[in-house]
């Protein structure tokens, strides 16, 4: 229900020095944003000062074309949800989810409406008369997400409101924020450490680091063209596996074994000046597979260190050049530590990495911008 | 199917998964030896209360007695309710818990509100240092003695060189006014004296309370659309309503004795009708007056009355609020 445009954002907490570094992102009505990232990477803050609860040092905020940085958090046409629900401990469920609507002077008749409406949607309607400490930890969740809905806002904010839940309520308010997010259609910015919530839920993401967007795009981009080696190794489980190589005459080495490229991984790595160098070679769990005949320059021999069965599927670790890699197989067999096993390397889908940058040179099928190649040749020239 | 469950995969009854039960039985003494360091530590505390606690309350039975110097505290005769009935029946004794209980309220009810403001202010003060500062300006008097502080105000408040009068003479008006013998003057001298020595100190328990107080709380509010008042009246306020609480029914068991030092410093013949308590009148009829067992009786009475209001308002706010002592 808003468009909000964040207009190179800086937070700094002591002068100078940056906790969110050139913040710049403009989300369209009813999109679903989480910020991902790890801890400290300047994620909470860029959502607390969406939310008013900081003050911005740099850069505008605007939500429907509307100047933002000045206004009281209450002025601004926000709900959000905290991590620790942030319930009232004094009051009711209903008054919890009716304090927003009290202090905006709604009538009375409306706001019995509005909560009897949200506690109906989240199935909380025998919990109205319960004090928090008398709820469990889903139910607080739900309640506090109550409190978001009645209000009826442009925007929600929510900071990482699933943490505090075990996986199983995780994984199932986790689809019901994203069917709330599709029925209520309020532009939604999300914050988490978990990439799976990203994955799952966003109409985008925007990956962080250090204070700094290192990628923006749909889950399937991020996953699928992570825009350097943290990207890659932060979206996805397990991560991505990192090896060293050498693009030589058309062939890369991966420990004592040698592939030939496929003829378009060969000419786009050509063309971006990749021909006879060190790179990273950036390999999905699920794209190393398990096969049973070793075949010369089509497959890896390793040693297994681990396996885990995982349910349907199994991780198998192993080491190559030193590094740890784990395969992720469609199977329920298990491996003994030191059984030598044979894999198959999807070349379709592998990912090279510039090994000084750290940015992934595009190789798949894509459309080539360029633009990161362009950025490298700034910083090499 | 009732008393059927599921147990590692076999259906199986009540009295099978009962049949290996065999509580471990622990004794009174093996239990206190598990948990020996905890009696140990408790130790101190026990006999402190005994030694100067409940081994005075001895003395109480003087409440009942016909003491004398030459009988000591168990010679003496019973006297029964002598003592009580002789001060039920003193005119004078009235005036002295009306003036007993007028003080108190001053410094229970309408005191109350005092460090509940500074905390909040002070809480408000993001400064570190100038909060520091702040909080040892206003807790600092509460360790100068009732003595000292009762002497700073007879030199303020003195006639023709106190510091008022001096002002009030610099004016133009009549300096020569004596403030400590007005009537009408002591008890709001008793409550700011109160209030100045007091404030700091109380208000460092609501401070940590109020700190206490998850500050995303505050943060939900402010996106509610609270402001700060707002927030202080529905986070604050609430957030600290037990600290509140416990310290007013922990303070209403002294509601009969109204602070002895100060008001026995301040008190002088020019406010004597409005200064002499239940406390101070003990002193001068048990110390002074040589009768030590009708002062023992009044100060009986005065143990009870507070504990029996205790009890009483332990239960209302136990009821009400969900907050109580025990």
């Amino acid at each position: 229900m808003a468009k909000i445009e964040l207009k190179h954002m800086y937070k700094d907490y002591v002068e100078g020095v940056h906790a969110v570094t050139d913040f710049d992102l403009t989300i369209e009505n009813e999109e679903f944003i989480v910020l991902v990232g790890p801890s400290g990477c300047g994620k909470s803050t860029t959502l607390r000062m969406i939310a008013g609860l900081e003050d911005i040092s740099s850069g505008e905020i605007y939500i429907d074309g509307k100047k933002q940085n000045n206004l009281h958090p209450k002025d601004r046409d926000i709900a959000m949800v905290f991590q620790n629900y942030a319930l009232y401990p004094h009051m009711n469920v209903y008054d919890n989810m009716a304090f927003g609507l009290k202090m905006r002077k709604t009538p009375k008749e409306e706001i019995d409406r509005r909560v009897k409406n949200a506690a109906r949607i989240l199935d909380i309607e025998q919990l109205l008369e319960r004090k928090p400490k008398e709820l469990s930890g889903g139910q607080r969740q739900r309640v506090a997400l109550g409190r978001a809905i009645v209000r009826e806002a442009k925007v929600f904010l929510m900071d990482e409101p699933l943490s505090n839940l075990d996986a199983k309520l995780r994984f199932q308010t986790r689809a019901e924020i994203t069917k709330l997010h599709r029925n209520l259609k309020a532009t939604t910015i999300y914050v988490t450490h978990d990439q799976t919530e990203a994955m799952s839920m966003a109409t985008r993401i925007v990956v962080m680091k250090d204070g700094l967007i290192q990628q923006i795009g749909t889950p399937k981009e991020i996953y699928t063209k992570p825009a350097n080696v943290f990207v890659g190794k932060f979206i996805g489980s397990p991560a991505m596996n990192f090896i060293n190589t050498t693009v030589k005459e058309n062939r890369i080495k991966i420990g004592e074994h040698s592939f030939e490229l496929p003829k378009t991984v060969q000419e786009k790595l050509k063309s971006q000046g990749y021909s006879n160098k060190d790179m990273l070679l950036g390999i999905r769990p699920e794209d190393l597979e398990l096969v049973h005949e070793e075949k010369k320059d089509l497959t890896i021999s390793v040693q297994v260190e681990l396996s885990e069965l995982m349910g349907a599927e199994t991780l198998v670790y192993f080491k190559i050049q030193n590094e740890t890699i784990i395969s992720k197989i469609n199977s329920m067999d298990q491996f003994e530590a030191g059984q030598k096993v044979q894999f198959g390397i999807n070349f379709d889908q592998i990912h090279f990495f510039d090994r000084d940058t750290e940015l992934r040179v595009p190789t798949l099928d894509e459309t080539l911008t360029n633009q990161k190649t362009k950025d490298k040749d700034r910083f090499t020239a | 199917m009732e008393n059927v469950v599921v147990h590692n995969g076999v259906l199986k009854t009540k009295e099978e998964l009962e049949k290996h039960y065999n509580p471990v039985k622990e004794t009174l003494w093996t239990k206190m030896n598990k948990h020996k360091i905890f009696y140990i530590m408790l130790f101190p505390c026990l006999a402190f209360f005994l030694i100067f606690s409940y081994w005075p309350m001895a003395g109480l039975i003087l409440a009942f007695k016909q003491y004398g110097f030459n009988t000591g505290i168990l010679g003496g005769d019973w006297v029964g309710f002598k003592y009580f009935e002789q001060f039920f029946n003193d005119p004078r004794s009235w005036l002295y818990v009306k003036n007993t209980i007028i003080i108190s309220i001053l410094k229970l009810f309408v005191y109350l509100p005092f460090p509940i403001l500074l905390a909040l202010m002070l809480n408000d003060v993001k400064n570190n240092k100038l909060r520091g500062a702040l909080q040892s300006i206003t807790y600092l008097p509460y360790f100068i003695s009732w003595v000292v502080v009762v002497g700073l105000m007879n030199r303020i408040l003195a006639p023709n060189t106190g510091m008022i009068n001096q002002a009030i003479e610099s004016f133009g008006g009549d300096g020569s006014k004596f403030f400590m013998m007005e009537e009408g003057l002591f008890l709001p001298l008793v409550f700011i004296s109160y209030l100045w020595k007091s404030i700091g100190w109380d208000s460092i328990i609501y401070f940590a309370a109020i700190v206490a107080i998850v500050p995303t709380l505050y943060e939900a509010a402010a996106i509610d659309g609270a402001g700060k008042l707002r927030q202080i009246w529905h986070v604050t306020l609430p957030g600290i309503s037990a600290t509140i609480i416990i310290l007013f029914i922990l303070s209403l068991g002294s509601i009969l004795s109204s602070g002895f030092d100060q008001v026995y410093l301040m008190q002088n013949p020019g406010n004597a009708n409005v200064s002499e308590t239940i406390d101070t009148y003990i002193v001068r009829t048990g110390l002074q007056g040589g009768q030590f067992g009708y002062a023992t009786a009044i100060g009986l009475m005065q143990g009870i009355a507070g504990l029996i209001i205790t009890i009483i308002v332990n239960k209302i706010t136990s009821k009400k609020f969900g907050t109580s002592l025990w």
